[in-house]
């Protein structure tokens, strides 16, 4: 819609942040990308964002798309939406679908039935978004109103609803008026008994007493209770306008066809879950052994020509001494071997977001939701985990999704366990060092030992401090679709653009840090030894601690602070402080700690922020010293154990 | 009529919504996805590990846990008609068949059913006739 498209998968609430941008070929305009939402009720983040975005912000207009195969659910959102008195035109996408099935929607009934401009789109098929997009600028500069807010029948039931909301309508109308919330919706609201928009109004103890009067009276006529007779109102509403204006095909339709022959092996009663690990071996194994894996010694070659070149050049002209190493030994030995890992972060992002955008994301939550809820989440957190696979960031904030605080602060404890992509040079370089014959044994080892770690804090948590059931999960289920490639391109660019972006300001930044910390002594000279630079003072305060583990040299708990920046910070100060004789310095088993525990200690500073968004500064602090004494005392029992082995 | 809970219907059964329990953002949640009184909804299976079920309401595939569905008071309609007779889910013919009612031959119409066994036309008509007098009414 923007021409720079946002990321849409094929599960509920894969946007969870409003997103920015002009329309493309029509300056001064602005679009932001609301998260998906079912209803407009307070109970999770993304249903408030979106209500007080409209709420607070006023937009000129709303651009409300639904999925036209399943219109009866999505038209419950647009009922609330236009109770919001906000200028709307409906876009009815996936429009190729239903009329492939031989259904079909009057357009024009609808449009008159619901007062707002109605416009079939196929966004895969990139139908119908000129005039989508025309009748979006024109309602919203002529600020053109729904023509219906109004969904209440006087003949239904004896009308105990309809009166029930134009009573109440009466007495909030002042009250609405001054806190800046439609009539409408602040009365229907209330009616559902949403504490949020009562406290906003300031209603009199006396009106209160009179709306409630008025709720249990209706309550009483209608026989039904307060939320379910408003909801019953919409779909009535909803009922009569598709009778109207749909028409329904006949059979059942390819697609859920189709979605059901898969689901018979995906979500089968035996097949389930040996697919569900072949899934996501296959994923890992494509992104580590083969495209990955060529991809990235191709890159790495180029970074080394590329650094020899330099390296060369520069000595031939002659540059200051200084410059020299900071160039080659700082700059390019630091960023480099992290820009190495573009490729397989690029991967297994690729694949994670085709198993998001063709549907199987929902699948496996459906599949693994008893699992989870024993360690006391619930199926949805499998998506953040797994995204924590590929990186903490993005999984932190699709924790979003989550509709309790409670699961949403367990699973983003759960999130930093699960080894990021960005761990991978770490596990990588000391397996390949140290243990090269068990190099590939001891990475998955480390991955489980990560799983394992954290299903136990979780247990631990939820007998402590998340005592009580997880939430409920009532979620849908999409059918499965082929997945755009534009989609999936756009978020492939997205992720090495912000990995590159990582790359070049807070890696490159760390990297000329600890590069001046350890080439210059106290006194700002250059030092020929780097045991005498200032890096090596400061570490040397921390580094006792780690003694126990094996590491208690300043080399190595430098490169884990620099490690607390970003992940693969750990292997590129290694290597600019040892050159190549790391395996000289460390005995396997202090590697092998050494190895555990960068698996688990706090995770990097981009991940600290986001959980500090997400959850605030005290909770961020605190899953920060969780996790560094967690990781040394696993790190310590590891130790232990390969002492007595080896 | 029998009245349960949305836990006890059988797998491929349709049952009408009664009341809606639970309190809160489940209760906001299941009106907000649908679920509310009158409407039909059929138990479609359970997730491998036997619990969340997958139900089909309104057209769309909606999962819900045992324990919630328990909150959720139905009573069973009368299958649709495919599904009391899985006879006829399979190719279709339309057949010439005489039709009883009350032991009254009322009329002569089409009704569909599936070959089985090449039986000659007339012999096949008054077997389907006979076996499932109920479709017609």
């Amino acid at each position: 819609m923007t021409g720079s498209n946002q990321h849409v998968g094929n599960f509920p609430g894969v946007t969870v942040d409003r997103k920015d941008g002009p329309i493309r070929n029509k300056p001064n305009t602005l679009v932001t990308d609301l998260p998906g939402i079912y209803s407009l009720s307070p109970y999770t983040s993304e249903e408030l964002v979106s209500r007080q975005f409209i709420l607070d912000e006023k937009p000129t207009g709303i651009i409300n798309i639904v999925d036209a195969t399943n219109i009866e659910r999505n038209l419950y959102l647009t009922m609330q939406l236009m109770e919001l008195d906000v200028p709307m035109v409906l876009a009815l996408n996936m429009m190729d679908e239903v009329r492939g099935n031989g259904g079909s929607i009057r357009i024009n009934e609808m449009e008159e039935m619901l007062g707002i401009p109605v416009v079939p789109i196929s966004a895969a098929k990139n139908e119908g978004m000129r005039e989508l997009i025309d009748h979006a600028i024109h309602i919203a500069k002529y600020q053109e109103h729904p023509g219906r807010q109004d969904f209440c029948d006087e003949k239904d039931h004896g009308g105990a609803v309809h009166r029930c909301l134009h009573a109440i309508m009466h007495l909030v109308d002042d009250h609405a008026k001054e806190a800046g919330i439609p009539t409408r919706f602040a009365t229907t609201k209330i009616v559902e008994g949403d504490q949020k928009v009562l406290k906003a109004l300031k209603l009199s103890k006396n009106e209160k007493e009179t709306i409630e009067h008025i709720i249990v009276q209706m309550e009483e006529e209608r026989g039904l209770d307060r939320s379910a007779a408003i909801a019953d109102m919409r779909f009535a509403f909803i009922k009569k306008l598709v009778s109207r204006c749909v028409v329904k095909p006949k059979k059942v339709s390819k697609e859920r066809d189709r979605s059901q022959k898969i689901d018979k092996i995906l979500t089968g009663k035996y097949t389930a879950i040996p697919s569900f690990i072949l899934t996501m071996a296959a994923v890992f194994y494509l992104t580590f052994s083969v495209i990955g894996l060529y991809l990235q010694d191709l890159l790495a070659s180029g970074i080394d020509w590329f650094t020899e070149a330099t390296d060369t050049f520069l000595a031939d002209i002659g540059v200051n001494e200084v410059l020299h190493s900071l160039i080659i030994d700082g700059i390019f030995n630091g960023v480099g071997s992290v820009l190495s890992f573009l490729p397989i972060i690029v991967v297994l992002f690729f694949f994670l977001s085709l198993l998001e955008d063709t549907g199987y994301m929902a699948r496996v939550a459906f599949v693994m939701d008893k699992l989870l809820r024993k360690i006391g989440l619930s199926g949805r957190s499998i998506v953040p985990m797994l995204i924590g696979f590929g990186c903490s960031v993005p999984a932190v904030m699709a924790s979003r999704t989550l509709p309790s605080q409670r699961d949403r602060k367990m699973t983003i404890m759960m999130v930093p366990f699960m080894s990021c992509t960005a761990k991978i040079p770490v596990y990588g370089f000391f397996a390949n060092a140290f243990f090269p014959k068990q190099a590939g044994f001891i990475v998955i080892g480390l991955y489980l030992l990560g799983i394992v770690v954290g299903i136990i804090n979780a247990l631990v948590a939820k007998k402590t401090t998340f005592k009580g059931e997880a939430v409920p999960f009532v979620m849908e289920l999409p059918n499965y679709r082929m997945p755009g490639v534009k989609n999936v391109a756009q978020l492939l660019w997205d992720k090495a653009k912000d990995f590159l972006h990582r790359a070049f300001t807070v890696i490159f930044v760390a990297t000329i840090v600890i590069w001046f910390l350890q080439s210059f002594d106290m006194r700002l000279t250059m030092v020929e030894d780097s045991s005498n630079s200032m890096l090596a003072l400061l570490a040397g305060w921390i580094a006792p601690i780690f003694t126990p583990l094996g590491f208690g040299d300043w080399q190595t708990t430098t490169s884990l602070i620099s490690g607390f920046l970003a992940k693969e910070g750990v292997v590129s100060t290694l290597q600019i402080l040892f050159g190549d004789s790391v395996t000289s310095v460390l005995a396997p088993s202090a590697a092998a700690a050494l190895l555990v525990f960068s698996l688990l200690y706090a995770p990097c500073v981009a991940a600290v922020a986001a959980i500090r968004r997400e959850l605030g500064r005290k909770w961020a602090l605190g899953i920060v010293l969780y996790q560094c004494g967690i990781a040394w005392v696993v790190a310590f029992l590891v130790k232990c154990i390969c002492m007595c082995f080896m | 009529m029998k009245t349960m809970t949305l836990r006890e219907l059988p797998i491929g059964h349709t049952a009408m919504i009664d009341s809606v329990g639970g309190t809160g953002a489940l209760r906001q949640h299941f009106l907000d996805m649908g679920v509310i009184p009158g409407t039909e909804i059929t138990l479609e299976k359970y997730a491998p590990m036997g619990d969340p079920m997958e139900l089909q309401i309104h057209g769309y595939q909606l999962t819900l846990r045992l324990d919630d569905a328990a909150k959720i008071q139905v009573h069973e309609v009368s299958p649709k008609e495919e599904e009391r007779l899985p006879f006829y889910s399979g190719r279709r013919w339309n057949t010439l068949a005489l039709v009883r009612e009350d032991g009254i031959i009322a009329k002569r119409t089409k009704i569909p059913c599936r070959r089985e066994r090449y039986y000659p036309l007339l012999l096949r008509a008054i077997k389907t006739a006979g076996k499932r007098p109920s479709l017609i009414n």
